[in-house]
């Protein structure tokens, strides 16, 4: 519950009442931006005022790639507070990939200590907790992801023999949605075993309820040209590569549920796999608006990051530098586009309507890393924010127009690189100062 | 002549010897890239190192616009040093614009009094002079850009008697190609006088030779409504808004070459209008892929910035608060585009192509200040000032060099602009960068 109310008199004192912690933290921050400089005093105007407030949705993330580039804990820290400003609550790391793995493991430090970047680039467990600890005192969760079974050459240098089409080259693309290539070897138990050895670890090292466990892009061919995996469908006449993926999929969400945690998966798992995934499990969709009707129809809770709207990174040109052209998810998603973004849009019946608990806005960091961070999170992950906090519609029933956002909107901006957040601009200063003469 | 060549022995001294300073300080550069280090200590790693180098290109700039956002001084030095360390040697300095006018004029303090941002946003005679100068230190000159009769909202608040189509809304579109509309009434002789108190006072801070008098996006419909305007051409039968326009520029042109300067504009002074200059006039081609040519088949020196190749402010999306769409000129323009791309391409008179002084790449400020400016710049603009100085082509194979081999020496450069305090954005994942090859 992040409700509250704040009461600010003509004069004496203000009063900011709230339900719980989470609730205060809120209201404290909107409390800071009511208060405004008139000349060299500090002073909050039009009073007396009277706020009762409550978030939409009640999951407004970001998801934030450490595994392509690295960021320090400092930058992690300037994020976590950049999102308490806009009055963001999740943080979901995308921890690993197949690039690095930055995060430290007692069970396979061969994972870290070959697959980080440096011993500079890790994050060891006491760095992982005072995240955690950061995040909290702002009132923002932390969901690990530990994106299983594609996106994992990474594990190869660690484990090398429970991994299928490791580093393909050049034809990568055959194999993996990005280079380097390289799977978890499904027909393995082995690659069971050590998933369910991860879950046992990183639930107990993150304490939030929700454990997310990737499942996104993995790739057919790599599987099905291992010989391994067509020894073993030789010799299990019946299955295929679905039922093993399947197979997979069954086995590790039931290890994560004897850890009391909720699963949080890409939404390939509901669509694009033969797996049901247990009934509260939240699916994470990216490709397809579709897929967040079809996911509430078959009773699951959703949280949208619509790569369309939320993928911030996007808009850069591809980054592979034999190809001129542009990224698979370009063009940049202004802000206005993310504004008018409604994850709950064509979908009428109130009980599917609750089942969408949010949004969460995604920076993928293969062009990314602490000397772009801000630039490309603000202010358009701002714009999210309120539409998932306030929505977007006012109390009158009237759907806010960008237009009329604007002026809002810089004020975040500026007030964020106030508070040292290298939001970038969205107009020239001339346009911030005479709202309404800058429209199409 | 920035010519230079570099002599690293095995052991002992190296020796630069260059025929300028310029060349020196370019030589100094690439001294500074060859060190590496190697377990703590510096090294130059292949001795002995012989270098004889040379510039493509004799312009090879850069443009910063000033005016729609402002950039403090330390962001202007840093964005010079960063230059100095690509051997880009032209500042192109868009200074002010129809947004703000943020240049202290000493002749008509009343522009920057009404149109600069604010009091801190400012640019003194001894900033300016700074900047002069530190960029003289790294041998890049700093040739100035006053954009008039167009993109003159701002001169409009502080003289309303010399301007037309003031702010017109919510039709701005109509008069202007960005909001807010504004231009000089260039039927008005006082119009005349305050450019040319502009262009002298500007001629004496600035001492580039170089002159931009921009001449870019002139509205026709701006002055057609205009009424004093309509009154001119009523009373002068044969005249009309195009041939005020080729008067302006008659009196303006001729003005700078008085003032021993030499002029700079965009094609539009050229090309769309029936205007012949000097041909000592170098003209700054933007808007199509026949400009250059276009420009050089005129007899006039051209330098290349076409806006799909070079406008680094692209890709963002439409500014206009009420519209999601894109901008004019997206998409992005990634690196790879910038150096696979040959100005000299369309043009094929070799008489012609040593009219081609060189190129700019355009940091146009709607959505830039001194948050975004490294990030928008570097390592973009690096893969092009590799173009202006070496040229793409492969000597060996006689082709353009191969994009994955260009790579890991730009990414190597990125980490080097980095490490030297310049927020140049990252182009892959670090396991690409030390997986040549693999990506």
């Amino acid at each position: 519950d992040e409700s509250y109310t704040i009461d600010v008199p003509v004069s004496g004192k203000a009063t900011l009442k709230a339900k719980t912690p989470y609730g205060a933290i809120r209201g404290l921050e909107t409390f800071s931006q009511l208060v405004s400089a008139n000349g060299y005093a500090k002073v909050i105007t039009n009073t007396p005022i009277q706020i009762k407030d409550a978030p939409v949705y009640p999951h407004r993330g970001l998801v934030i790639d450490t595994a392509r580039n690295f960021l320090s804990v400092k930058t992690i820290y300037r994020i976590l507070d950049s999102m308490s400003y806009n009055k963001l609550n999740v943080f979901h790391w995308h921890v690993i990939d197949s690039q690095s793995w930055p995060i430290e493991s007692k069970t396979f430090p061969d994972l870290h200590l070959k697959g980080a970047y440096s011993k500079e680039q890790t994050y060891l467990y006491d760095d992982v907790k005072n995240v955690i600890a950061y995040a909290k005192d702002r009132g923002i969760r932390v969901i690990p992801e530990i994106d299983v079974p594609g996106h994992t050459y990474i594990v190869s240098l660690a484990k090398p023999e429970i991994m299928s089409c490791v580093n393909k080259q050049p034809n990568w693309d055959r194999y993996a949605a990005e280079p380097p290539s390289g799977q978890l070897n499904i027909a393995k138990p082995e690659s069971i075993d050590f998933t369910n050895k991860l879950i046992d670890e990183y639930t107990k090292l993150f304490p939030d309820q929700v454990f997310h466990l990737g499942g996104d892009e993995v790739n057919r061919n790599c599987w099905n040209e291992d010989p391994d995996v067509k020894a073993y469908l030789a010799a299990h006449p019946g299955e295929d590569v679905e039922s093993l993926l399947a197979n997979y999929y069954t086995k590790v969400h039931d290890h994560l549920e004897t850890t009391g945690k909720d699963g949080f998966s890409w939404e390939e798992t509901l669509v694009h796999s033969k797996y049901v995934p247990k009934n509260n499990t939240i699916i994470q969709v990216w490709i397809d608006q579709a897929a967040v009707k079809t996911a509430v129809e078959k009773g699951y809770r959703v949280v949208s990051s619509h790569h369309d709207y939320l993928y911030l990174d996007c808009g850069h040109g591809a980054w592979l530098p034999n190809n001129d052209g542009n990224s698979w998810c370009d063009p940049f998603k202004t802000w206005m586009h993310v504004y008018n973004y409604d994850p709950a849009a064509n979908i009428t019946n109130p009980a599917q309507r609750k089942l969408i608990l949010g949004t969460e806005a995604a920076i993928w960091a293969e062009q990314t890393d602490e000397t772009v961070i801000d630039i490309r999170l603000w202010p358009r992950a701002a714009a999210v924010a309120e539409t998932t906090w306030s929505g977007k519609t006012d109390s009158t029933g009237h759907v806010r127009k960008t237009e009329e956002v604007a002026s809002r909107l810089h004020e975040q901006r500026f007030r964020m690189v106030g508070r040292g957040i290298s939001a970038e601009p969205m107009q020239p200063l001339w346009c911030a100062r005479n709202p309404g003469s800058c429209n199409l | 002549d920035e010519s230079y060549t570099l002599d690293v022995p095995i052991d002992g001294k190296a020796v630069i010897s260059a025929k300028t300073p310029f060349g020196a300080v370019r030589g100094l550069e690439t001294f500074s890239q060859l060190i590496t280090s190697s377990s703590g200590r510096k090294v130059i790693k292949n001795a002995p190192v012989k270098i004889t180098d040379a510039p493509k290109f004799s312009h090879r700039g850069l443009l910063l616009d000033t005016s729609r956002n402002f950039y403090h001084l330390d962001s202007i030095l840093r964005t010079l040093d960063a230059m100095a360390y690509n051997k880009l040697n032209v500042l192109h300095w868009h200074v002010i614009d129809a947004f703000s006018w943020p240049i202290e004029s000493k002749v008509h303090p009343e522009l920057t009094e009404k149109g600069a941002y604010s009091t801190d946003m400012r640019y003194s005679y001894e900033d300016v002079k700074k900047i002069i100068n530190y960029a003289k230190n790294r041998a890049i000159r700093v040739m100035p850009e006053f954009n008039i009769p167009g993109h003159a909202f701002v001169i409009g608040e502080a003289h309303p008697e010399i301007a037309c189509c003031m702010n017109k809304q919510p039709a701005w579109d109509k008069y202007a190609a960005e909001p807010p509309s504004g231009q000089l009434n260039i039927a008005d002789p006082r119009a005349v006088t305050f450019a040319f108190d502009i262009l002298t006072e500007y001629s004496r801070l600035f001492v580039d030779l170089g002159f931009h008098l921009g001449g870019s996006s002139l509205n026709t419909e701006c002055w057609k409504e205009d009424p004093t305007i309509e009154l001119y051409i009523r009373d002068h039968p044969g005249e009309s808004v195009d041939s005020l326009v080729v008067g302006w520029h008659s009196q303006m042109f001729d003005k700078l070459n008085e003032l021993g300067k030499i002029p700079y504009s965009w094609e539009d002074t050229v090309l769309h209008y029936n205007f012949t200059a000097r041909n000592t006039t170098v003209v700054q081609a933007w808007i199509g892929d026949d400009s250059l040519s276009k420009v050089t088949e005129k007899g006039y020196r051209a330098i290349a910035s076409p806006w799909n190749m070079y406008y680094l402010d692209c890709g963002q999306g439409s500014w206009l608060s009420n519209f999601e769409g894109s901008s004019w000129c997206d998409p992005y323009k990634t690196w790879q585009q910038i150096y696979n791309y040959n100005p000299l391409a369309n043009i094929t008179d070799p008489e012609k192509q040593r009219l081609v002084l060189g190129g700019e790449v355009a940091l146009w400020s709607a959505m830039s200040d001194e948050t975004t400016v490294d990030r928008y710049l570097w390592p973009r603009a690096a893969a092009f000032a590799e173009i202006m100085w070496s040229g793409n082509n492969d000597p060996h194979t006689n082709s353009t060099r191969d994009l994955r081999k260009v790579a890991p020496r730009l990414i190597e450069h990125r980490f080097r602009m980095v490490a030297r305090g310049i927020m140049a954005h990252p182009v892959q994942p670090l396991w690409c960068v030390r997986n040549p090859d693999s990506c």
